[in-house]
């Protein structure tokens, strides 16, 4: 679980934080919802404007406020975020917070779209990989048959998992090139999104958080 | 630039349809430039089937966290400009989430893309829970098959024959022009199919 506070902040994270407090939010890459009218800018990739940022979110993307009065037919509900982890790659280049310093591998988080809940899930199991994917398999089975056994309709629950990796390094400050290799055995990272239909947010929580107690 | 919203409720197999639709366009082009783009909308914050998209070889773009019908339209007109203008590929897929409705999507582009010379819409349905599905969830699935100017019945292996009949009458009480055609993307799917989805069509 990883929340600080920016009220002044010096985590070098790159946000305007001058005219609210607000807890972390750096999550996944992730866009909210959010009030540009003075942006300018359908973008927003260089948005310096004052605005009212509930949750801080990096600029790369265009929003706009679908309230609960929008008639565009969409149930717009409210989506949950619950920021436990952080996607590194959702700081601008040359942020220095400790969430850039090493990718974040365990978080859960809600998100809900027209009637229908995503829970997203980031955890490490132990390899070797074979035997991740057996265990993987087996528990989404169980996540799917406890999800139906109270109720609710498995839209779908789908994962990645990434497995042993080598990976390579290179340095130089305009010498020699040092070469660094750096191997994780027998760690698989997993990303893992369940997206249910009729059960409270809670319900899928616990659903998930029991098939997947790394998190 | 030519767009394809591939569109089909959780879970139907859209991203398996969308892989060899890819390498169809790609290899039937002679186009110079980018063939094929890929714009993926995901609910909630992590891309499974980007990265499953990716290494395939597949130029991707993900849009989180929202439906492109609706709170993420603009967001989607903006990245279709952003590809258009640093890759300007031939063609456009866009996957859209499985709770959205193609047709509000490809009305959008239709508006705002105005290089778009083409669009077609694609909905896939899982034959095993179609009729299941639809019953629970009123409005979606529905205004998905009415959007459909192509429906593909997928996951055809998992039924019986009563099933697919069944299915396709079902499909056919929401949308009585759409050809439908019947696959297991599992297994591949025939090159007429996709030759259907982008016949004809051009954008008036």
């Amino acid at each position: 679980m990883y929340n600080h506070e920016h009220e002044n902040c010096s985590c070098g994270c790159g946000h305007d934080h001058d005219h609210h407090e607000h807890e972390h939010v750096h999550s996944y890459t992730h866009s909210h919802a959010h009030d540009h009218e003075h942006c300018g800018d359908l973008t927003h990739e260089h948005c310096h404007g004052t605005h009212d940022h509930e949750h801080c979110a990096d600029h790369g993307h265009a929003h706009h406020v679908h309230d609960e009065h929008c008639d565009c037919g969409h149930d717009h509900g409210h989506a949950h975020h619950e920021h436990e982890g952080c996607g590194a790659d959702c700081h601008e280049s040359g942020c220095n917070c400790s969430d850039c310093a090493g990718a974040v591998k365990t978080g859960f988080r809600l998100t809900r779209v027209e009637g229908a809940t995503a829970a997203a899930v980031r955890f490490q199991l132990a390899g070797p990989q074979g035997r991740a994917e057996v265990e993987m398999a087996t528990r989404i089975k169980a996540l799917a048959a406890d999800i139906s056994a109270v109720g609710g309709i498995v839209g779908h629950i789908k994962a990645g998992m990434t497995g042993e990796a080598e990976v390579t390094t290179f340095s130089c400050t305009g010498g020699s090139v040092t070469i660094g290799r750096k191997t994780e055995p027998g760690v698989c990272q997993v990303d893992l999104v369940a997206i249910i239909l009729g059960l409270s947010d809670e319900a899928i929580e616990a659903a998930v958080r029991n098939r997947f107690p790394e998190i | 630039m030519k767009i394809i919203v591939l569109g089909g409720f959780l879970g139907s197999g859209k991203t398996s349809v969308l892989l060899p639709l890819a390498k169809y366009l790609h290899a039937n082009s002679t186009y110079e430039g980018t063939r094929v783009a890929i714009v993926e909308n995901e609910i909630g914050d992590v891309s499974i089937d980007g990265m499953t998209l990716r290494n395939a070889g597949l130029s991707v773009q993900e849009l989180f966290s929202g439906c492109i019908c609706c709170t993420l339209g603009a967001e989607l007109i903006g990245g279709l400009m952003q590809i258009e203008r640093e890759q300007n590929p031939e063609w456009v897929i866009i996957e859209a989430t499985g709770v959205a409705c193609p047709g509000n999507v490809a009305d959008s582009i239709r508006q705002y893309i105005k290089n778009c010379t083409q669009s077609h819409v694609v909905v896939v349905s899982d034959a095993e829970r179609l009729t299941r599905l639809l019953r629970a969830i009123t409005h979606i699935a529905p205004q998905q098959i009415r959007d459909a100017e192509v429906l593909l019945i997928n996951k055809i292996d998992l039924v019986d024959e009563a099933t697919l009949i069944e299915a396709e009458a079902t499909l056919r009480e929401f949308n009585e022009t759409a050809p439908i055609f019947r696959i297991c993307a599992k297994d591949g799917i025939d090159e007429a199919v996709f030759a259907a989805i982008i016949g004809g069509n051009e954008n008036v």
